[in-house]
């Protein structure tokens, strides 16, 4: 088992070659352990694959940026890369529907592209001859290597001991995108997230692995930001304000949460503004009631939506029962003995009709007099389950 | 003031009060929310006209079993107050270029009226205003309506309104 060193230095010690690389690989190996077992490889910054064709040709362009691979190794582009066809072509990767005439372009697949960091002897500088050992490398150049794999291919596994530190390894690619053939010599397009069928994973972003994080100002938030924006983008707050509190929606151009559509207070209290589906098809329920007259829609709870009523994603359950007021006689008559019938209380979607008659019991081949009128009702909201 | 509350939905322009709401829920819902597209205001004889959502508003109010057995009946005021309206729209006749409205009591100058004209199956609903004169005459100039009756909901600021059908020379 390889230990690690940590190199220790005396006044008067004569420091040798070794002893500065000892140093130097301690910083290293400590730093790529961190990025190794405490993040995920991926993308940290840039290297975004663009397409420029003002010119009439496709060209691919990986901008500059920096990535961790499986090592622990940053991979760092210092300059925008041109990609080229021919590295493509010549590695092998190209497969028939790539250059089969005809397959429509948008069915043509999209090859991986990686980016891979690799140790080079820097050019031999002056004063490594100075002391008469003959002409050494001075430092070492952290190359970058794009490559392609073929459709689907994986980024690939590089096997580690604790101890290592960064390794210069052809197996050790990042994903940073994908590009498409055009059929016959060039690219045709590139993408980080290309659609496919089956789908296409995405190149990754370098995560973090944690079993806890620990806000300071009392507010935790992730954030599933894209390109840098913050706005109309999901987040999740855990807040330490109002007592505690979870929130979840969508986010304005600063960050803050402007459309929270799910809530849980430290009291427990749960605060919904969508419907609850389950696979086992119970859902959320709401209820609401009151009295609501002829000609206007039955109102609906809070927090149910109209459009998921009509395309039955919540189910109503009515009833109705004609309002009964304290009335002697209907409106406009002075005298008579009179009775009231409801003849009609009933539903039709959402529109409420009501109408009744009086007739007067004194006159009783008197046509009635008809009315519209008014209902009690109660209505139960009920989440239709995506399994039911 | 009653701590009940009702969501009254009512004409813009003459806030003449058509249909009334109770919901456990508190404050108003946008008013599409309790008349969809249209207010459906039906005679007793089962026809009616739809009256567009654009025209109405909805606000809270304090409840009363009155407005309850009667909305059209009522209005609000100048603090959206429910108010008793004492007189109505009495009789409306028509000519396919002109409608004429009698009041049952004179009304002030320069009150808001709303007329709305159903102009058959398939056709949008006609809509005009005009302000009253110091008279019980209303009269308001129409366009597009064939001749032939139609339902009309003729509301006049402060004034119950006229609903049935007119037969249009």
């Amino acid at each position: 088992m390889a230990e690690i060193t940590r190199p220790r230095f005396y006044e008067g010690q004569v420091l040798r070659a070794a002893d500065l690389d000892l140093a130097q690989d301690y910083a290293r190996g400590t730093a790529a352990r961190h990025e190794r077992y405490l993040h995920t490889p991926g993308i940290a910054t840039g290297l975004a694959l663009t397409v420029d064709d003002s010119t009439g040709s496709v060209q691919v362009v990986l901008s500059p940026g920096m990535a961790i691979d499986e090592t622990g190794r940053q991979v760092v582009v210092d300059r925008a890369l041109p990609l080229s066809p021919e590295d493509l072509d010549s590695q092998g990767v190209l497969i028939p529907s790539d250059t089969d005439s005809g397959v429509k372009q948008d069915d043509r697949p999209w090859h991986p592209v990686f980016v891979t960091g690799l140790d080079k002897a820097a050019t031999a500088a002056a004063m490594s001859t100075a002391c008469g050992a003959g002409a050494q490398a001075g430092g070492t150049t952290e190359a970058v290597v794009i490559t392609y794999g073929r459709p689907g291919e994986p980024a690939g596994d590089v096997a580690m001991e604790v101890t290592d530190g960064p390794e210069s390894t052809d197996a050790a690619r990042v994903l940073v995108g994908y590009v498409q053939w055009d059929g016959l010599d060039n690219f045709a397009a590139a993408s980080r997230v290309p659609h496919g069928d089956p789908p296409i994973l995405p190149a990754p972003f370098a995560g973090v692995r944690a079993d806890e994080v620990v806000a300071r100002g009392g507010a935790l938030a992730l954030r599933a930001d894209q390109d840098g924006m913050h706005a109309k983008m999901p987040a999740l707050v855990i807040d330490a304000g109002n007592g505690g509190e979870m929130r979840f929606g969508l986010q304005d151009a600063q960050g803050a949460l402007v459309s929270t559509v799910f809530s849980v207070s430290a009291a427990g209290d749960l605060t919904l503004s969508g419907a609850i589906s389950s696979t086992s098809g119970s859902g959320g329920l709401w209820i609401e009631s009151g009295t609501v007259t002829d000609g206007m829609l039955l109102p609906l709870p809070a927090g149910v939506d109209a459009d998921k009523v009509a395309q039955n994603k919540i189910a109503l359950h009515v009833a109705l029962t004609p309002r009964r007021l304290a009335e002697a006689r209907p409106p406009g008559q002075v005298g008579g003995t009179w009775l009231k019938d409801t003849f009609e209380c009933r539903l039709e979607g959402r529109r409420v009709f009501v109408r009744e008659r009086w007739f007067d019991t004194t006159a009783m081949s008197a046509a009635p007099v008809v009315l519209t009128g008014a209902c009690d009702y109660v209505v139960v909201a009920a989440a239709v389950g995506a399994g039911s | 003031m009653s701590t009940r509350k009702m969501l009254a939905v009512y004409l813009l322009a003459t806030h003449g009060v058509l249909g009334v709401a109770t919901r456990k829920a508190p404050g108003p819902p946008p008013v599409g929310d309790l008349v969809g597209d249209a207010f459906l205001a039906r005679t007793p004889t089962d026809t009616g006209i739809a009256v567009p959502a654009e025209l109405l508003g909805v606000k809270e109010v304090d409840y009363a079993d009155e407005v309850i057995a009667q909305p059209a009946a009522h209005g609000l005021d100048d603090q959206n107050a429910i108010v008793a309206l004492a007189g109505q729209v009495s009789t409306v006749t028509g000519t396919t270029a002109q409608l004429s409205l009698v009041l049952s009591v004179a009304a002030a100058a320069d009150k808001a009226v709303q007329v709305v004209i159903d102009a058959g199956a398939g056709q949008a609903t006609l809509r005009f205003t005009t302000k009253t004169t110091a008279s019980t005459a209303v009269a308001l100039t129409v366009n597009g309506v064939s001749p032939g009756s139609h339902v009309v909901l003729a509301s006049v600021e402060g004034y119950a309104p006229f609903l049935g059908a007119v037969s249009f020379a």
